[in-house]
């Protein structure tokens, strides 16, 4: 057995079965189970290892597999993000079916996150630019379901992410040879400048960040937020993968600042835009935004606790953004828009997906006892050592946040029309669901921090 | 010089032409034809520096690529549109314009790449300027936005295939055209689907 076939290869054919399936209940969570047995593989399954079944019996799972000259290659140590990529779509598509999704959103979201999960594993890694745009290409069916309107959000979306692969893919030719010595400064600052272009578009870093809240406004919240977290999430591991193989790019104190600064500004400005938005789902497009300026930030730190913090958001970016995006999709179905005046009153009617849709911004702005306070403590923590202006910036983003949520609040539970629709079972079991979730994994971060710290073993250079 | 060694300034001049072209129509037959002429132009400068097996797939993507827009176009309905003639003129300028761009921005390339022909460069480079114009004046339709993004990419082959020869990687930059095209077709369907019936013409009176 291969491990690319395992993690890439059956996933990608289960999304081919999926997308035949008739309604989304059957498809979801068919592909929820699917996720989770490869989830529980990556966890159980060491590679290049031999594995004894009963008596003289066993296997071993092959880190590589070879494709048109090429070679996809998984490695024991990538295990860690595996049961984490797959951990996370397991729980997305688990909800698919309460978001009253497109029967063939699950089918599309296990191929995109197949193709992404290629992207990690091929070698020479540039190629993996090709991938994500290849992942890009293939949500485009997932953001705009038969019957939708594709707006002006997709096609900048599209634009975006095509731009960001060509500068990629040309930038590596200019790195060649430059892994462990010093190009030429000339050398250095051009293709600095080009590789920085193009994850600025990869990743919506500010002011390139449009797409994300014209997505997010547009099209189904829940596609929408699946769509951008995992390209977002993945193109900043692709990053991670740049910074391990180049020495002087991990050590250049002008690619830290500028990541610090990038961070910084992201954190700002999404988290003070959110604020001033009309809508809420251009209010989680920010949120979007706001988050990836915390990884930014926490890659511009420099060192390992930096690192570990890039991962340590992801618990919370899984988690709230599924509890915010799935309560969106709730209410937004319930008055055909989220724009806050037409949310006005909702609240009553709809409590749970109300509590959902104001708390996960509230998570994600850092509050005390959920599951995005410990990892934002720390990054404020040294933000304040940077400086009180970058603690300033970054309290004023979290503040931002939160007042979107309260912003929220004041209009859900406005005086208004009352809502006919009440909530189903499923809708306030997920809801409860997930508040639990954020909130045990807030009080008890100790139980998924260390595997977190796993994840970084797959960048050797990186890590402690 | 014999013929034979201006055929790459020849090449990357028609590929700059047809580049215009698209630019310019609004009729989307034409478009895809010089969309068609686009990848014919890239295919032929690609092979100078890859094996002629492999510059074309880039033919074939390319027209591949055009062949799903126009199916999709077809499929969709699409009324051809005709240009005013100041839209005609202003679109002539800025293509142009790019030209220009690309003629002085060529010995800056020069110096950041390889030895390379000076028609391959200019044609890559011009060809990548006019897409970028197309995704500038035109990003809000699918079709343009994928006819632009296809050019881009066209443009990005010319100058890539002299440095990269991977098999690999002409098939994925043959599959992203595709698939590219495929998402455009996709956004053409849904928009043309999700429209609101046109007003049935109102009987003259009288």
């Amino acid at each position: 057995m291969r491990a690319p076939w395992l993690w890439i290869g059956l996933p990608l054919l289960a999304a081919g079965f999926l997308l035949l399936m008739g309604t989304t209940r059957r498809a979801a969570r068919s592909a929820a189970a699917v996720a989770l047995l490869l989830a529980l593989a990556a966890w159980r399954l060491p590679i290049e290892q031999p594995v004894r079944l009963a008596g003289s019996w066993g296997f071993r799972v092959a880190a590589n597999m070879q494709i048109l000259g090429r070679q996809l290659i998984i490695t024991d140590a990538m295990r860690g993000l595996l049961v984490w990529l797959f951990l996370a779509l397991a729980l997305w598509l688990g909800g698919a079916g309460v978001a009253r999704m497109e029967p063939t959103y699950p089918g599309l979201a296990m191929a995109v996150v197949a193709v992404l999960v290629a992207a990690l594993a091929i070698r020479p890694f540039l190629y993996a630019a090709l991938l994500i745009e290849t992942a890009v290409l293939l949500s485009v069916p997932l953001l705009t379901p038969p019957g939708s309107v594709a707006g002006r959000g997709v096609l900048r979306f599209l634009t975006f992410q095509t731009l960001g692969m060509l500068f990629i893919l040309f930038t590596g030719w200019m790195l060649v040879g430059t892994e462990t010595g010093l190009p030429d400064s000339a050398l250095a600052v051009r293709a600095g400048t080009l590789l920085g272009l193009g994850f600025v578009l990869l990743l919506g870093v500010f002011p390139f960040h449009s797409w994300m809240p014209m997505l997010t406004e547009e099209i189904h919240p829940y596609a929408a937020a699946l769509v951008l977290l995992t390209v977002t999430s993945v193109g900043g591991v692709f990053g991670l993968a740049f910074l391990e193989k180049y020495t002087w790019l991990r050590e250049s104190a002008t690619v830290a600042r500028a990541l610090l600064t990038a961070g910084g500004v992201m954190v700002v400005i999404g988290g003070i835009l959110a604020a001033l938005q009309p809508h809420a789902g251009r209010a989680l497009g920010y949120a979007v935004l706001f988050d990836q300026g915390l990884a930014l930030f926490a890659l511009g730190l420099g060192n390992v606790q930096g690192r570990l913090l890039f991962f340590a958001l992801w618990p919370a970016r899984i988690v709230a953004f599924a509890l915010w995006a799935l309560a969106l999709s709730g209410l937004g179905r319930r008055r055909d828009g989220l724009a806050y005046r037409q949310l006005v009153g909702l609240g009553r009617g709809a409590t749970w997906l109300s509590a959902g849709a104001v708390v996960a911004p509230l998570i994600l702005a850092g509050a005390p006892w959920f599951v995005g306070f410990s990892s934002r403590l720390a990054l404020w923590r040294a933000a304040a050592a940077h400086g009180l202006l970058w603690l300033t910036l970054f309290l004023a983003g979290s503040g931002g946040l939160a007042a979107a949520a309260f912003r929220l609040w004041g209009a859900l539970f406005s005086p208004g029309p009352e809502t006919i629709n009440a909530e189903a079972n499923d809708e306030k079991l997920w809801m409860a669901a997930l508040l639990l979730t954020s909130l045990a994994l807030g009080v008890l971060p100790q139980w998924w921090w260390p595997h977190l710290k796993q994840i970084l073993a797959a960048f050797p250079h990186l890590g402690p | 010089m014999t013929w034979h060694g201006y055929w790459p300034d020849v090449v990357a001049g028609l590929l700059f032409v047809v580049g215009l072209v698209m630019l310019m129509s609004e009729d989307w037959r034409l478009f895809l034809l010089s969309l068609a002429g686009v990848y014919g132009g890239t295919a032929a400068l690609s092979a100078w520096t890859w094996p002629w097996p492999l510059a074309a797939t880039v033919l074939v993507g390319g027209w591949m690529a055009a062949s799903i827009l126009g199916i999709s176009l077809r499929e969709a309905m699409t009324p051809v549109r005709r240009a005013r003639l100041s839209v005609i003129v202003f679109r002539l300028l800025a293509g142009l314009l790019a030209g220009l761009l690309a003629t002085s921005l060529v010995p800056v390339l020069q110096r950041w790449l390889p030895p390379l022909p000076v028609a391959h460069l200019w044609g890559g480079l011009a060809l990548i300027l006019l897409g970028m114009w197309q995704l500038g004046l035109r990003g809000n339709q699918p079709l343009e936005v994928s006819g632009g993004l296809l050019a881009v990419v066209g443009g990005f082959i010319v100058l890539y295939a002299t440095l990269e020869q991977s098999l690999l990687l002409a098939g994925l930059l043959a599959l992203v055209m595709v698939a590219l095209a495929l998402a455009g077709g996709y956004l053409i369907v849904q928009a043309a689907a999700t429209e609101p019936p046109a007003p049935a013409p109102a009987e003259e009176e009288g």
